[in-house]
Protein backbone atom coordinates (compact mmCIF):
# COMPACT_ATOMS: atom_id res chain seq x y z
CA UNK A 1 0.00 0.00 0.00
CA UNK A 2 1.52 3.33 -1.10
CA UNK A 3 0.94 6.28 1.51
CA UNK A 4 1.00 9.11 -0.85
CA UNK A 5 1.71 12.48 1.58
CA UNK A 6 3.07 15.51 -0.23
CA UNK A 7 5.97 17.86 1.79
CA UNK A 8 2.96 20.05 3.22
CA UNK A 9 1.04 17.85 4.84
CA UNK A 10 3.94 15.50 5.54
CA UNK A 11 4.25 15.84 9.39
CA UNK A 12 0.62 16.10 10.18
CA UNK A 13 -0.32 13.28 7.10
CA UNK A 14 1.72 10.79 9.07
CA UNK A 15 1.41 12.16 12.79
CA UNK A 16 -2.15 11.80 12.23
CA UNK A 17 -1.99 8.16 11.21
CA UNK A 18 -0.02 7.00 14.01
CA UNK A 19 -2.04 8.83 16.84
CA UNK A 20 -4.87 7.63 15.19
CA UNK A 21 -3.53 3.69 15.40
CA UNK A 22 -1.93 4.28 18.85
CA UNK A 23 -5.45 5.44 19.48
CA UNK A 24 -7.27 1.95 18.50
CA UNK A 25 -4.55 0.03 20.70
CA UNK A 26 -4.98 2.16 23.65
CA UNK A 27 -8.39 1.55 23.32
CA UNK A 28 -7.92 -2.45 23.25
CA UNK A 29 -5.42 -1.95 26.20
CA UNK A 30 -8.21 -0.35 27.90
CA UNK A 31 -10.58 -3.38 27.53
CA UNK A 32 -7.80 -6.02 28.32
CA UNK A 33 -7.32 -4.17 31.76
CA UNK A 34 -10.58 -4.08 32.31
CA UNK A 35 -10.84 -7.82 31.70
CA UNK A 36 -8.01 -8.46 34.15
CA UNK A 37 -8.98 -6.45 37.07
CA UNK A 38 -12.41 -7.87 36.77
CA UNK A 39 -10.85 -11.86 36.89
CA UNK A 40 -9.26 -11.15 39.58
CA UNK A 41 -5.55 -11.58 38.86
CA UNK A 42 -4.54 -8.24 39.78
CA UNK A 43 -4.26 -7.20 42.93
CA UNK A 44 -5.15 -2.97 44.16
CA UNK A 45 -1.74 -1.83 43.69
CA UNK A 46 -1.74 -3.33 40.21
CA UNK A 47 -5.10 -2.01 39.01
CA UNK A 48 -3.98 1.18 40.24
CA UNK A 49 -0.29 1.44 38.54
CA UNK A 50 -2.55 0.19 34.79
CA UNK A 51 -4.99 2.64 35.67
CA UNK A 52 -3.14 5.31 36.05
CA UNK A 53 -0.34 4.52 33.24
CA UNK A 54 -3.53 4.15 30.89
CA UNK A 55 -4.89 7.71 32.08
CA UNK A 56 -1.53 9.36 31.67
CA UNK A 57 -1.75 7.89 28.17
CA UNK A 58 -4.75 9.65 27.54
CA UNK A 59 -4.24 12.56 28.80
CA UNK A 60 -0.68 12.64 26.66
CA UNK A 61 -2.16 11.71 23.19
CA UNK A 62 -4.79 14.25 23.88
CA UNK A 63 -2.02 16.50 24.39
CA UNK A 64 0.14 15.93 21.54
CA UNK A 65 -3.13 16.02 19.14
CA UNK A 66 -3.74 19.78 20.64
CA UNK A 67 -0.10 20.85 20.19
CA UNK A 68 0.43 19.62 16.76
CA UNK A 69 -3.00 21.03 15.69
CA UNK A 70 -4.13 16.77 14.19
CA UNK A 71 -7.47 16.25 16.54
CA UNK A 72 -9.55 16.35 13.35
CA UNK A 73 -7.08 14.60 10.88
CA UNK A 74 -6.84 11.77 13.72
CA UNK A 75 -10.56 11.78 13.67
CA UNK A 76 -11.15 11.44 10.33
CA UNK A 77 -8.51 8.75 9.92
CA UNK A 78 -10.55 6.82 12.74
CA UNK A 79 -13.86 7.88 10.43
CA UNK A 80 -12.15 6.33 7.11
CA UNK A 81 -11.14 3.03 9.09
CA UNK A 82 -14.96 2.63 10.33
CA UNK A 83 -16.54 2.76 7.21
CA UNK A 84 -13.58 0.76 5.28
CA UNK A 85 -14.31 -1.98 8.00
CA UNK A 86 -18.55 -1.46 7.58
CA UNK A 87 -17.62 -1.43 3.58
CA UNK A 88 -15.69 -4.95 3.58
CA UNK A 89 -18.35 -6.40 6.05
CA UNK A 90 -20.99 -5.32 3.50
CA UNK A 91 -19.46 -6.94 0.78
CA UNK A 92 -19.23 -10.02 2.13
CA UNK A 93 -22.53 -10.01 3.62
CA UNK A 94 -23.99 -9.17 0.61
CA UNK A 95 -21.95 -10.21 -2.28
CA UNK A 96 -24.76 -10.18 -4.72
CA UNK A 97 -25.71 -6.69 -3.92
CA UNK A 98 -22.60 -5.33 -5.01
CA UNK A 99 -22.22 -7.41 -8.17
CA UNK A 100 -25.54 -6.15 -9.05
CA UNK A 101 -24.44 -2.66 -8.93
CA UNK A 102 -21.31 -3.08 -10.88
CA UNK A 103 -23.61 -4.87 -13.65
CA UNK A 104 -25.48 -1.87 -13.74
CA UNK A 105 -23.61 0.39 -13.77
CA UNK A 106 -20.69 -0.43 -15.41
CA UNK B 1 -18.96 9.89 -34.98
CA UNK B 2 -21.86 11.66 -34.81
CA UNK B 3 -21.33 14.19 -31.83
CA UNK B 4 -24.92 13.75 -30.67
CA UNK B 5 -25.22 10.60 -30.61
CA UNK B 6 -26.60 9.86 -27.03
CA UNK B 7 -29.74 10.40 -25.49
CA UNK B 8 -29.54 11.66 -21.98
CA UNK B 9 -32.56 10.50 -19.83
CA UNK B 10 -34.27 12.01 -16.97
CA UNK B 11 -37.35 9.80 -16.55
CA UNK B 12 -40.60 8.40 -18.04
CA UNK B 13 -44.21 10.15 -18.08
CA UNK B 14 -47.48 9.18 -19.13
CA UNK B 15 -47.72 11.57 -22.88
CA UNK B 16 -48.49 11.11 -26.02
CA UNK B 17 -47.02 13.91 -27.86
CA UNK B 18 -43.34 15.30 -28.02
CA UNK B 19 -43.04 18.48 -25.90
CA UNK B 20 -40.21 20.73 -25.74
CA UNK B 21 -39.68 21.77 -22.19
CA UNK B 22 -36.64 24.30 -22.55
CA UNK B 23 -32.50 24.57 -22.63
CA UNK B 24 -32.91 23.55 -18.92
CA UNK B 25 -30.50 20.12 -19.29
CA UNK B 26 -27.04 19.86 -18.14
CA UNK B 27 -24.64 21.74 -19.97
CA UNK B 28 -27.91 23.94 -21.28
CA UNK B 29 -29.26 20.46 -23.47
CA UNK B 30 -32.25 21.37 -24.88
CA UNK B 31 -34.93 18.82 -23.14
CA UNK B 32 -38.02 17.46 -25.09
CA UNK B 33 -39.68 14.06 -25.24
CA UNK B 34 -39.42 11.26 -27.06
CA UNK B 35 -42.74 9.31 -27.17
CA UNK B 36 -44.31 5.92 -27.98
CA UNK B 37 -47.54 5.25 -27.69
CA UNK B 38 -48.12 6.33 -24.49
CA UNK B 39 -45.48 6.98 -22.61
CA UNK B 40 -42.82 9.69 -23.46
CA UNK B 41 -38.28 9.48 -22.11
CA UNK B 42 -37.55 13.04 -21.23
CA UNK B 43 -34.04 13.32 -23.24
CA UNK B 44 -31.58 15.65 -24.22
CA UNK B 45 -29.09 15.34 -26.80
CA UNK B 46 -25.69 14.72 -25.58
CA UNK B 47 -22.13 12.85 -26.61
CA UNK B 48 -22.21 9.53 -26.32
CA UNK B 49 -20.14 9.36 -23.09
CA UNK B 50 -21.07 9.97 -19.33
CA UNK B 51 -20.27 13.39 -18.17
CA UNK B 52 -17.33 12.88 -15.35
CA UNK B 53 -15.72 15.66 -13.33
CA UNK B 54 -13.37 15.51 -10.24
CA UNK B 55 -14.64 18.79 -9.37
CA UNK B 56 -17.01 18.13 -6.60
CA UNK B 57 -18.60 21.93 -7.47
CA UNK B 58 -19.36 20.50 -10.95
CA UNK B 59 -20.84 17.34 -10.51
CA UNK B 60 -22.98 19.01 -7.66
CA UNK B 61 -24.30 21.82 -10.29
CA UNK B 62 -25.30 18.24 -12.95
CA UNK B 63 -27.09 16.85 -9.99
CA UNK B 64 -29.03 19.75 -8.96
CA UNK B 65 -29.79 20.41 -13.06
CA UNK B 66 -30.34 16.74 -13.44
CA UNK B 67 -32.88 16.80 -10.74
CA UNK B 68 -34.77 20.17 -12.01
CA UNK B 69 -35.45 18.65 -15.22
CA UNK B 70 -37.17 15.77 -13.59
CA UNK B 71 -39.19 18.60 -11.47
CA UNK B 72 -40.07 20.33 -13.82
CA UNK B 73 -41.25 17.60 -16.04
CA UNK B 74 -42.90 16.25 -13.14
CA UNK B 75 -45.00 19.88 -13.24
CA UNK B 76 -45.73 20.24 -16.49
CA UNK B 77 -46.32 16.27 -17.40
CA UNK B 78 -47.74 14.72 -14.02
CA UNK B 79 -46.04 11.34 -12.53
CA UNK B 80 -42.47 10.92 -13.29
CA UNK B 81 -40.28 8.07 -13.27
CA UNK B 82 -36.90 9.15 -12.23
CA UNK B 83 -34.02 8.24 -14.00
CA UNK B 84 -30.63 8.29 -12.23
CA UNK B 85 -27.83 10.24 -13.21
CA UNK B 86 -25.82 9.72 -16.15
CA UNK B 87 -28.22 7.03 -17.92
CA UNK B 88 -27.32 7.44 -21.39
CA UNK B 89 -28.56 5.37 -24.57
CA UNK B 90 -26.81 5.44 -27.75
CA UNK B 91 -26.96 2.89 -30.84
CA UNK B 92 -25.27 0.24 -30.80
CA UNK B 93 -24.93 -0.22 -34.86
CA UNK B 94 -25.11 2.49 -37.66
CA UNK B 95 -28.25 2.02 -38.76
CA UNK B 96 -30.16 2.64 -35.70
CA UNK B 97 -31.38 6.54 -34.84
CA UNK B 98 -30.84 7.21 -31.46
CA UNK B 99 -34.20 8.54 -31.25
CA UNK B 100 -35.16 4.77 -32.72
CA UNK B 101 -32.89 3.45 -29.64
CA UNK B 102 -34.82 5.06 -26.87
CA UNK B 103 -38.35 4.04 -28.65
CA UNK B 104 -37.50 0.11 -28.56
CA UNK B 105 -36.49 0.78 -25.02
CA UNK B 106 -39.98 2.44 -24.27
CA UNK B 107 -41.37 -0.58 -26.47
CA UNK B 108 -39.78 -3.21 -24.72
CA UNK B 109 -40.06 -2.15 -21.54
CA UNK B 110 -43.60 -0.62 -21.51
CA UNK B 111 -45.59 -2.63 -19.35
CA UNK B 112 -42.99 -2.83 -16.64
CA UNK B 113 -43.13 1.59 -16.84
CA UNK B 114 -46.86 1.36 -16.91
CA UNK B 115 -46.82 -0.41 -14.15
CA UNK B 116 -44.68 1.55 -12.07
CA UNK B 117 -46.26 4.85 -13.08
CA UNK B 118 -49.71 3.02 -11.72
CA UNK B 119 -47.99 2.45 -8.67
CA UNK B 120 -46.57 5.54 -8.28
CA UNK B 121 -49.45 7.57 -9.08
CA UNK B 122 -50.03 10.48 -6.40
CA UNK B 123 -47.30 9.83 -4.19
CA UNK B 124 -43.82 10.83 -3.20
CA UNK B 125 -40.79 9.46 -1.26
CA UNK B 126 -39.49 11.12 1.85
CA UNK B 127 -36.43 10.41 3.31
CA UNK B 128 -36.64 10.37 7.47
CA UNK B 129 -33.27 9.72 9.87
CA UNK B 130 -33.72 9.66 13.28
CA UNK B 131 -30.35 9.90 15.45
CA UNK B 132 -30.16 9.95 19.02
CA UNK B 133 -27.59 12.57 20.67
CA UNK B 134 -25.06 9.86 22.66
CA UNK B 135 -24.46 12.46 25.16
CA UNK B 136 -27.82 13.04 26.38
CA UNK B 137 -28.77 9.46 26.55
CA UNK B 138 -25.46 8.18 27.97
CA UNK B 139 -26.15 10.40 30.52
CA UNK B 140 -30.27 9.28 30.82
CA UNK B 141 -28.71 5.61 30.79
CA UNK B 142 -26.43 5.91 33.54
CA UNK B 143 -28.72 8.09 35.93
CA UNK B 144 -31.78 5.72 35.42
CA UNK B 145 -29.87 2.69 35.25
CA UNK B 146 -29.43 0.42 38.56
CA UNK B 147 -26.89 -1.57 37.71
CA UNK B 148 -24.92 1.71 36.43
CA UNK B 149 -25.48 3.32 39.53
CA UNK B 150 -24.06 0.58 41.45
CA UNK B 151 -21.06 0.99 39.60
CA UNK B 152 -20.48 4.61 39.81
CA UNK B 153 -20.89 4.11 43.50
CA UNK B 154 -18.16 1.70 43.79
CA UNK B 155 -15.72 3.76 41.53
CA UNK B 156 -16.44 6.81 43.65
CA UNK B 157 -14.69 4.64 46.58
CA UNK B 158 -11.49 3.79 44.76
CA UNK B 159 -8.09 5.26 43.86
CA UNK B 160 -7.35 7.27 40.94
CA UNK B 161 -6.15 5.05 38.71
CA UNK B 162 -8.37 1.98 40.00
CA UNK B 163 -11.47 4.47 39.20
CA UNK B 164 -10.10 5.05 35.58
CA UNK B 165 -10.56 1.28 35.02
CA UNK B 166 -14.39 1.18 36.82
CA UNK B 167 -14.89 4.38 34.38
CA UNK B 168 -14.63 1.51 31.57
CA UNK B 169 -16.67 -0.56 33.24
CA UNK B 170 -19.37 2.37 33.38
CA UNK B 171 -18.62 3.31 29.74
CA UNK B 172 -18.83 -0.62 28.85
CA UNK B 173 -22.06 -1.03 30.50
CA UNK B 174 -23.68 2.18 29.11
CA UNK B 175 -23.09 1.01 25.89
CA UNK B 176 -24.66 -2.50 25.79
CA UNK B 177 -27.91 -0.57 27.18
CA UNK B 178 -27.85 1.72 24.28
CA UNK B 179 -27.33 -1.30 21.86
CA UNK B 180 -30.22 -3.10 23.85
CA UNK B 181 -32.29 -0.14 23.55
CA UNK B 182 -31.42 0.32 19.98
CA UNK B 183 -32.91 -2.03 18.69
CA UNK B 184 -36.25 -1.46 20.56
CA UNK B 185 -35.94 1.85 19.40
CA UNK B 186 -35.48 0.81 16.06
CA UNK B 187 -38.42 -1.61 15.78
CA UNK B 188 -40.48 1.04 17.46
CA UNK B 189 -40.19 4.08 14.97
CA UNK B 190 -39.69 2.03 12.46
CA UNK B 191 -43.43 0.64 12.79
CA UNK B 192 -44.63 4.16 13.58
CA UNK B 193 -43.46 5.46 10.09
CA UNK B 194 -44.31 2.64 8.13
CA UNK B 195 -47.99 3.07 9.61
CA UNK B 196 -48.32 6.19 7.13
CA UNK B 197 -46.33 4.75 4.03
CA UNK B 198 -47.50 2.75 1.36
CA UNK B 199 -44.08 1.52 0.78
CA UNK B 200 -40.63 1.47 2.90
CA UNK B 201 -37.20 0.96 1.87
CA UNK B 202 -34.75 0.60 4.94
CA UNK B 203 -31.40 2.56 3.67
CA UNK B 204 -27.60 2.21 5.25
CA UNK B 205 -27.15 4.22 7.95
CA UNK B 206 -24.20 7.48 8.05
CA UNK B 207 -22.16 8.92 10.60
CA UNK B 208 -24.02 12.00 11.76
CA UNK B 209 -22.97 14.76 13.55
CA UNK B 210 -20.03 14.63 16.16
CA UNK B 211 -22.52 13.90 19.18
CA UNK B 212 -24.96 11.77 16.90
CA UNK B 213 -25.41 8.44 16.30
CA UNK B 214 -28.14 7.47 13.15
CA UNK B 215 -30.81 5.09 14.22
CA UNK B 216 -32.50 4.63 10.99
CA UNK B 217 -32.37 6.01 7.93
CA UNK B 218 -35.64 5.40 5.78
CA UNK B 219 -37.34 6.09 2.19
CA UNK B 220 -40.81 6.36 2.11
CA UNK B 221 -43.08 6.65 -0.25
CA UNK B 222 -46.47 7.98 0.68
CA UNK B 223 -49.43 9.39 -0.96
CA UNK B 224 -49.77 12.54 -1.45
CA UNK B 225 -52.85 13.14 1.54
CA UNK B 226 -51.34 11.10 4.65
CA UNK B 227 -47.99 13.36 4.08
CA UNK B 228 -49.71 15.58 7.34
CA UNK B 229 -50.13 12.35 9.12
CA UNK B 230 -46.59 11.47 8.67
CA UNK B 231 -44.98 14.90 10.13
CA UNK B 232 -47.24 14.67 13.20
CA UNK B 233 -45.96 11.50 13.78
CA UNK B 234 -42.04 12.67 13.27
CA UNK B 235 -43.03 15.67 15.09
CA UNK B 236 -44.02 13.74 18.06
CA UNK B 237 -40.62 11.48 17.45
CA UNK B 238 -38.00 14.96 17.19
CA UNK B 239 -39.62 15.99 20.57
CA UNK B 240 -38.34 13.09 22.20
CA UNK B 241 -35.56 14.19 24.62
CA UNK B 242 -32.05 13.32 23.00
CA UNK B 243 -33.67 12.04 19.46
CA UNK B 244 -34.18 14.15 16.49
CA UNK B 245 -35.67 13.90 12.88
CA UNK B 246 -34.51 14.69 9.64
CA UNK B 247 -37.23 14.67 6.95
CA UNK B 248 -36.82 15.76 3.55
CA UNK B 249 -38.42 15.51 0.39
CA UNK B 250 -40.97 15.25 -1.24
CA UNK B 251 -38.61 13.50 -4.22
CA UNK B 252 -39.90 12.02 -6.73
CA UNK B 253 -39.61 8.32 -6.11
CA UNK B 254 -36.03 6.81 -7.15
CA UNK B 255 -35.86 4.76 -4.46
CA UNK B 256 -39.15 2.68 -5.32
CA UNK B 257 -38.81 2.28 -9.19
CA UNK B 258 -35.60 -0.07 -9.57
CA UNK B 259 -38.34 -3.15 -9.01
CA UNK B 260 -41.92 -2.50 -9.59
CA UNK B 261 -43.62 -1.99 -6.28
CA UNK B 262 -45.90 -4.83 -5.67
CA UNK B 263 -49.61 -3.21 -6.49
CA UNK B 264 -52.08 -3.21 -3.82
CA UNK B 265 -55.02 -5.08 -4.11
CA UNK B 266 -57.72 -2.92 -5.17
CA UNK B 267 -61.71 -3.87 -4.70
CA UNK B 268 -63.76 -3.89 -7.06
CA UNK B 269 -65.93 -0.36 -7.30
CA UNK C 1 -43.20 18.48 10.70
CA UNK C 2 -42.71 20.00 7.59
CA UNK C 3 -40.60 18.05 5.00
CA UNK C 4 -37.61 19.82 3.37
CA UNK C 5 -35.64 19.76 0.56
CA UNK C 6 -33.11 22.97 -0.41
CA UNK C 7 -31.11 23.18 2.68
CA UNK C 8 -27.18 22.09 2.49
CA UNK C 9 -27.98 18.79 4.55
CA UNK C 10 -30.94 17.93 2.15
CA UNK C 11 -28.04 17.89 -0.77
CA UNK C 12 -26.70 14.57 0.31
CA UNK C 13 -30.06 13.28 0.25
CA UNK C 14 -30.67 14.49 -3.07
CA UNK C 15 -27.26 12.88 -4.01
CA UNK C 16 -28.05 9.64 -2.54
CA UNK C 17 -30.83 9.32 -4.76
CA UNK C 18 -30.04 11.10 -7.91
CA UNK C 19 -26.23 8.96 -7.89
CA UNK C 20 -27.28 5.44 -7.14
CA UNK C 21 -30.82 5.00 -7.57
CA UNK C 22 -33.69 5.17 -10.17
CA UNK C 23 -34.88 2.99 -12.91
CA UNK C 24 -32.66 0.48 -13.89
CA UNK C 25 -32.31 -0.28 -17.36
CA UNK C 26 -30.82 -3.50 -19.11
CA UNK C 27 -27.36 -3.01 -18.63
CA UNK C 28 -26.61 -3.76 -22.62
CA UNK C 29 -28.38 -0.36 -23.65
CA UNK C 30 -26.36 2.00 -21.35
CA UNK C 31 -22.98 3.34 -22.03
CA UNK C 32 -20.09 1.90 -19.86
CA UNK C 33 -17.19 3.11 -18.56
CA UNK C 34 -15.38 -0.48 -17.54
CA UNK C 35 -12.96 -0.30 -14.34
CA UNK C 36 -13.50 3.58 -13.99
CA UNK C 37 -15.53 5.25 -11.75
CA UNK C 38 -18.17 7.35 -13.49
CA UNK C 39 -18.06 10.16 -11.65
CA UNK C 40 -17.81 12.81 -8.78
CA UNK C 41 -14.69 10.05 -7.59
CA UNK C 42 -14.05 12.60 -4.46
CA UNK C 43 -17.75 13.32 -4.03
CA UNK C 44 -18.82 9.97 -3.92
CA UNK C 45 -15.62 9.29 -1.64
CA UNK C 46 -17.11 12.00 0.97
CA UNK C 47 -20.28 10.65 0.86
CA UNK C 48 -19.15 6.86 1.68
CA UNK C 49 -16.65 8.73 4.17
CA UNK C 50 -13.37 7.76 2.30
CA UNK C 51 -12.03 10.89 1.84
CA UNK C 52 -9.44 10.24 4.39
CA UNK C 53 -8.81 6.92 2.83
CA UNK C 54 -8.27 8.99 -0.78
CA UNK C 55 -6.12 12.15 1.35
CA UNK C 56 -3.54 9.41 2.10
CA UNK C 57 -3.14 7.97 -0.46
CA UNK C 58 -4.07 4.41 0.89
CA UNK C 59 -6.34 2.77 -1.95
CA UNK C 60 -4.12 2.59 -4.93
CA UNK C 61 -7.04 1.71 -7.50
CA UNK C 62 -8.64 5.33 -6.30
CA UNK C 63 -5.79 6.69 -7.37
CA UNK C 64 -5.03 5.19 -10.44
CA UNK C 65 -8.82 6.08 -11.46
CA UNK C 66 -8.56 9.57 -10.37
CA UNK C 67 -5.23 9.80 -12.33
CA UNK C 68 -6.68 8.77 -15.37
CA UNK C 69 -9.86 11.48 -15.20
CA UNK C 70 -7.92 14.11 -14.30
CA UNK C 71 -6.02 13.48 -17.15
CA UNK C 72 -8.60 13.34 -19.54
CA UNK C 73 -9.83 16.42 -17.65
CA UNK C 74 -6.66 18.31 -18.71
CA UNK C 75 -6.87 17.09 -22.39
CA UNK C 76 -10.15 18.42 -22.71
CA UNK C 77 -9.33 21.31 -21.37
CA UNK C 78 -6.14 22.41 -23.80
Amino acid sequence: MAIHVDEGNLKSGVLGLVLALVEVIRDALKIQALKRMESGVLSEEECERLGKALMELDIAIEEIKEEQGITESVRAVRDGLDELVDDVINRIANPERWQEKVDVRG
Amino acid sequence: MVPCEGRYLYGVVVSRKVVRLGPIGIEGGEVYTIPYEGLSAIVHDCPAEPYQSLDEDTVKKWVKTHQNVVDEAKKQLGSIIPIGFDTILKPKDDVTSPDQVVKDWLKADYERLQTILENIRDKDEYGVQICYASRVIAKQISEESQEIRKIREEMAAKSPGTAYLYKQKVERAVKAEIERLASDWFKDFYARVKRHCDDIVVGKTRKADRNKVMLLNLSCLVARERMDNLGEELEKINNMEGFSVHFSGPWPPYSFVAKPVVPVEEEAK
Amino acid sequence: MNPTRDTHATLVDLLDRVLDKGLVLDADLIIHVAGIPLLGVKLRAALAGMETMLKYGIWQDWDEALRAIATKEYQQKR
